[in-house]
């Protein structure tokens, strides 16, 4: 009646040891575990302070995509950043705008800016300035250079999933002098946000980013078990790699069975 | 102002003029510039050379028609397609409209080849839910789709009714694609569960996050960008529009390494105070 | 049970009963599970494709609030709300999505316009490169000698007159490229493994709420 599909025996075990791995590090994990600085995240604060002294707005957008495709991770971390960014907002006086393109994250963004306000003692929040841009990238694209050449942010936050318009954004962004934060999963698109943002944040940093700045003991263990994961892949990938000089395929049949 | 510093605060409107000059007078006047042809695209042509008239391909659509240059490869593939009579079963994941009939229509040209819709290519139209419909289109072919893109039965079409609901019936599966779910939507949903070759052709962008999965086999071979899609129309003996943006790109080449030199060298003058220059 | 309770840990209860269903799913072979999945797969794109509606909400109730209160550009506001509204009517003449009208504004209109502003990127990116990739330290000049290899390597001319730019830029694209992007979609995989993960176990909530 119930039985593993053919070739995903060996990712279950593995996704079963993952998750147990994840669950004890949540347990045995103490107060002042090391963490190595991302500098992205510790930039949040300066470039909303930063926003406040000019008395420019701040911009966020969480990327491009949903909440009910493969791209749902990043996008929710997005908005967990969000609510970080509005509540330093709140805090400080800034005046935040949210662009959206996937109409799905509204009304979790709606919310996020809602307790974060509610979180400094305020009651308003900038509803206002959540957007609909546009469904499509470069309809999105364009209406987000409008809205930054119009309202001129002197903090713009561009993280999630973010493709082609990047690098738009972000020279845009560079024209009007504003300070960019920018990070990604999506791999294709972190050069182009090196070399033109002020900050980047690389890859699974954005999944880190909840654990780093509430220092949330339980998150900081679960991405103590990320840590272990690589190292269990670098161990794969290198005896894997000395079997196969050898032609010994015993570990490339373990994998998928 | 010194020189160096004048060059390193250029207007950026000299470099879009620049930027639109070279690429306008290049493009009036083709030099024909050789193509290096890359082991993914020989790898392609060697497998479409490989099937039988009557073997069936399926093409999985996961784009916007932003750019020609994101259609040239699955343009040139297609064309093969026709010339060896293989029979194409397209669907797309995204909601651009016409996308297929643009291309099959409009530039592939089937009919030339005496290939008939209906007997020989079919259109399912937009497959809801990105991942989630190419899962559904592996699974359940039949099911997931009962009308094409017209409005028209299925049933009707004799290519429909050759077709099974077992994925491996596809010699492999075509991805052009720059949107997601693209590549590893594809990969994950043909060709790890099925085994299925898969072909990948976009732009040259995508040439970098694909090299993975093409050193590794997963992906048989790709045609990326004006450059591959030149060399395979130099394969197939019908020189398109490959060919013919080669001499843009060359000329883009060029203008962006001479003003990458210009604007390292007004760096370094600037930066070591030399004649002209100015201590930062 | 209390309101509160719900409220708070109703949604977190959902989702992980939800997503710890459509992994099992993943692995196990069963008709009857692959059939709920099925359904909830539709069910989230139905509700996904209503949240557009969200959208167009908004949209028009901040623009008209532009054209009441004549805010700065409001003719634009009002612009906008006229294709809005053009195209939308336009797509709801039958038969849907495909009549005459609505296929002329898309094709005339709109896809010329896509490629128009992808167009812009190659602006962008030569005068980022302009600005940014110049020899300040190590990364920067490594960034820079890798991006003059892979630029020479793409245009056809560069192979041509100099094989060796061809060979070099093979090899960076299959050799380190490679690499450097296997290692990079592991660990974004991972990462997002993990956060799946602490969704599932309810840890992670700051989607749902207020910072902290």
């Amino acid at each position: 009646m119930f039985s593993l599909k053919a070739g995903v025996t060996s990712t279950f075990i593995i996704l079963i040891v993952f998750v147990i791995g994840m669950y004890i590090y949540m347990k045995i994990s103490k107060k002042g575990m090391y963490f190595r600085r991302i500098p992205g995240l510790d930039a949040l604060e300066e470039c909303v302070g930063r926003a406040v002294e000019m008395g420019r707005p701040v911009q966020y957008s969480p990327g491009q995509k949903g909440v009910t495709d493969t791209n749902a991770p990043p996008t929710l971390a997005a908005i967990t950043m969000l609510s970080y960014v509005a509540q330093i907002c709140a805090r400080k006086g800034a005046n935040i705008g949210v662009s959206i393109m996937d109409a799905q994250v509204m009304p979790l963004v709606d919310q996020s800016l809602k307790e974060a306000y509610l979180a400094e003692g305020i009651d308003q929040y900038p509803k206002d300035g959540i957007q609909w841009l546009a469904p499509t990238q470069f309809s999105f694209a364009a209406a987000m250079l409008a809205r930054l050449r119009r309202e001129k942010p002197a903090a713009i936050f561009y993280i999630g999933h973010c493709e082609a318009e990047t690098l738009m954004i972000a020279e845009t962004g560079i024209e009007i002098g504003a300070m960019q934060v920018m990070g990604t999963e999506a791999v294709a698109q972190l050069p182009f946000m090196t070399a033109a943002a002020d900050y980047t944040i690389y890859g699974d940093e954005i999944y880190a980013a909840d654990a780093y700045l509430s220092r949330n003991v339980k998150t900081m263990g679960s991405l103590r078990t990320i840590d272990l994961g690589k190292l269990f892949a670098m161990l794969v990938i290198i005896i894997g790699s000395i079997l196969s000089t050898f032609g010994i395929s015993i570990l490339t049949q373990i994998l998928k069975w | 102002m010194s020189l160096a510093d004048r060059i390193m605060k250029i207007d950026r409107r000299i470099i879009y003029a620049l930027i639109f000059i070279v690429i306008f007078l290049f493009s009036l006047k083709p030099m024909g510039i050789p193509v290096v042809t890359q082991p993914w695209v020989i790898d392609t042509y060697k497998l479409v050379e490989s099937l039988q008239p009557g073997d069936k391909v399926l093409i999985c659509w996961s784009l916007y028609p932003v750019s020609n240059e994101q259609i040239a490869g699955a343009v040139v593939i297609l064309q093969h397609l026709c010339m060896r009579g293989i029979k194409t079963v397209h669907f797309q994941t995204q909601t651009a409209v016409d996308l297929v009939d643009d291309v099959m229509l409009n530039k592939v040209h089937p009919e030339s080849y005496g290939q008939v819709y209906g007997k020989d290519w079919l259109w399912l139209g937009y497959i809801s839910g990105l991942e989630a419909g190419q899962a559904a289109i592996a699974q359940n072919l039949k099911g997931t789709v009962t009308v094409d893109k017209y409005g028209n039965q299925l049933s009707q079409y004799s290519l429909w009714n050759e077709l099974t609901n077992d994925a491996r019936q596809f010699k492999f599966v075509l991805s052009p694609s720059a949107e997601t779910p693209g590549t590893a939507g594809v990969l994950r949903q043909f060709q790890i569960p099925y085994g299925l070759k898969i072909v990948e052709s976009g732009s040259a962008f995508s040439l970098g996050s694909v090299m993975p999965f093409y050193a590794s086999k997963q992906y048989w071979g790709m045609v990326a960008g004006f450059p591959d899609c030149a060399a395979y129309e130099k394969l197939i003996g019908k020189p398109g529009i490959g060919s013919r943006s080669t001499d843009p790109l060359s000329a883009m080449g060029l203008l962006v390494f001479g003003l990458l030199l210009v604007s390292n060298i007004a760096y370094i003058i600037s930066k070591l105070g030399g004649k002209g220059g100015s201590v930062k | 049970m209390k309101m509160s309770f719900l409220r708070r840990e109703g949604p977190l209860i959902f989702t992980s009963v939800v997503a710890f269903f459509l992994i099992i799913e993943y692995y196990i072979a069963n008709s009857q599970l692959t059939l709920i999945a099925t359904f909830l797969n539709r069910s989230a794109m139905i509700v996904g494709a209503f949240l557009l509606g969200f959208g167009i909400i908004n949209m028009t109730l901040i623009h008209t609030k532009n054209i009441i209160q004549r805010k700065p550009k409001w003719p634009f506001s009002l612009y906008l709300l006229i294709l809005l509204f053009v195209t939308l009517v336009a797509g709801l003449i039958p038969p849907l999505g495909s009549n005459y009208y609505y296929l002329w504004l898309f094709n005339n209109i709109y896809t010329p316009l896509d490629p128009a502003i992808f167009s812009l990127i190659a602006f962008f990116i030569i005068s980022t490169a302009f600005r940014a990739l110049k020899i300040r330290n190590l990364e920067v000049s490594l960034m820079l000698l890798f991006t003059v290899v892979v630029i020479l390597r793409n245009a056809p001319i560069g192979p041509a007159t100099f094989p060796p730019i061809g060979w070099l830029g093979d090899w960076v694209i299959i050799s380190i490229n490679t690499g450097v992007q296997r290692a990079l979609n592991l660990v974004v995989a991972l990462g997002a493994i993990a956060y799946g993960v602490r969704i599932l176990l309810g840890v992670e909530r700051g989607y749902l709420k207020g910072a902290g």
